[in-house]
């Protein structure tokens, strides 16, 4: 090939994309991204979507109300002893406080007692 | 709307906006995508991963650039990762390059749509010889040939200075005559 001639053609190779109209994408991008988006999002974390089918579950889900039931009704005993052993100690204390024998302290210098 | 109100609705959580911003910047992100991995396949799913990363990432985006700058650099960086996958996946292991012959590898012939008939031949010589340059020079010639950005406007999505994008310019013509020399000169 003449090299004049080589040279226009590369020329005109390098320049051919001018005038070139913009590509464009199919149709519809915008819903594809948009379901695209919406199918990410009901995905979400997978670890908590197992965990959150697994309590899903009709036998699992009875079971953790049953044993929600379970630890109210403990955690109220529990807190209805506590206000009891409470009292109880309040009169103990009250009591030692009136008879200073009853006073584990006193009990405590008299077993010591040092010549 | 102009760019910057748009971006600056989605990232206070103003999703309606996000349609205007598809539409704003599709062709440009499809088109810039096309020329770089020239594939239309490929090309979509680019196009679709760019405008996801732009609704998830609005928020790292700081401002300091022009909307169209971040999601053209967003558009780059996964076109050129799609190519240096291919690539990877194409070399294979290095058992299977010590038991295979190596051949030069030739690029497919590409047509992008929006050239004109007369010019459908030079165009596929063209993109098969953009495939040979490195990667910087094969963006800055479709930045500013295909794409038709100003020197300044490469240069700003390109994160170099004026001088550097018109010095990338010139190898890139340079780079592409030699390559488009050596195929005419074995055409013969």
């Amino acid at each position: 090939m003449e090299k004049n001639k080589l040279s226009s053609l590369i020329e005109a190779t390098i320049n051919s994309m001018d005038g070139a109209s913009t590509a464009t994408p199919a149709p519809f991008l915008q819903t594809r991204i948009n379901t695209r988006l919406r199918a990410q999002a009901a995905e979400g974390n997978p670890m908590w979507e197992k965990v959150s089918m697994f309590l899903s579950r009709p036998g699992i889900a009875i079971a953790t109300l049953a044993f929600i039931i379970l630890l109210n009704i403990f955690l109220y005993n529990f807190s209805d002893s506590h206000t009891t052993l409470n009292n109880n100690l309040q009169n103990l204390q009250a009591s030692a406080e009136d008879n200073p024998m009853n006073n584990a302290a006193a009990l405590f210098d008299i077993e010591n007692f040092q010549p | 709307m102009n760019q910057p109100e748009l971006i600056h609705r989605l990232q206070n959580g103003d999703t309606s906006v996000f349609g205007d911003i598809i539409t704003l910047c599709q062709n440009m992100v499809y088109n810039t995508a096309l020329s770089i991995v020239q594939n239309e396949t490929d090309a979509e799913d680019i196009t679709q991963d760019v405008f996801i990363e732009v609704y998830e990432k609005s928020d790292q985006f700081r401002g300091d650039a022009l909307l169209s700058t971040w999601i053209y650099r967003i558009t780059i960086n996964k076109a050129l990762d799609l190519e240096r996958r291919k690539k990877r996946e194409k070399n294979g292991g290095l058992l299977q390059k010590i038991f295979t012959v190596k051949e030069e590898e030739e690029p497919v012939n590409f047509n992008h749509p929006g050239v004109q008939l007369d010019n459908k031949e030079n165009a596929a010589m063209l993109f098969k010889a953009l495939k040979k340059l490195p990667e910087n020079q094969q963006v800055a010639f479709t930045l500013h040939k295909i794409e038709g950005l100003t020197y300044q406007q490469m240069a700003d999505v390109m994160d170099i200075s004026l001088s550097a994008a018109e010095g990338l310019m010139v190898r890139a013509k340079t780079g592409l005559k030699k390559i488009l020399e050596h195929y005419y000169s074995t055409l013969d």
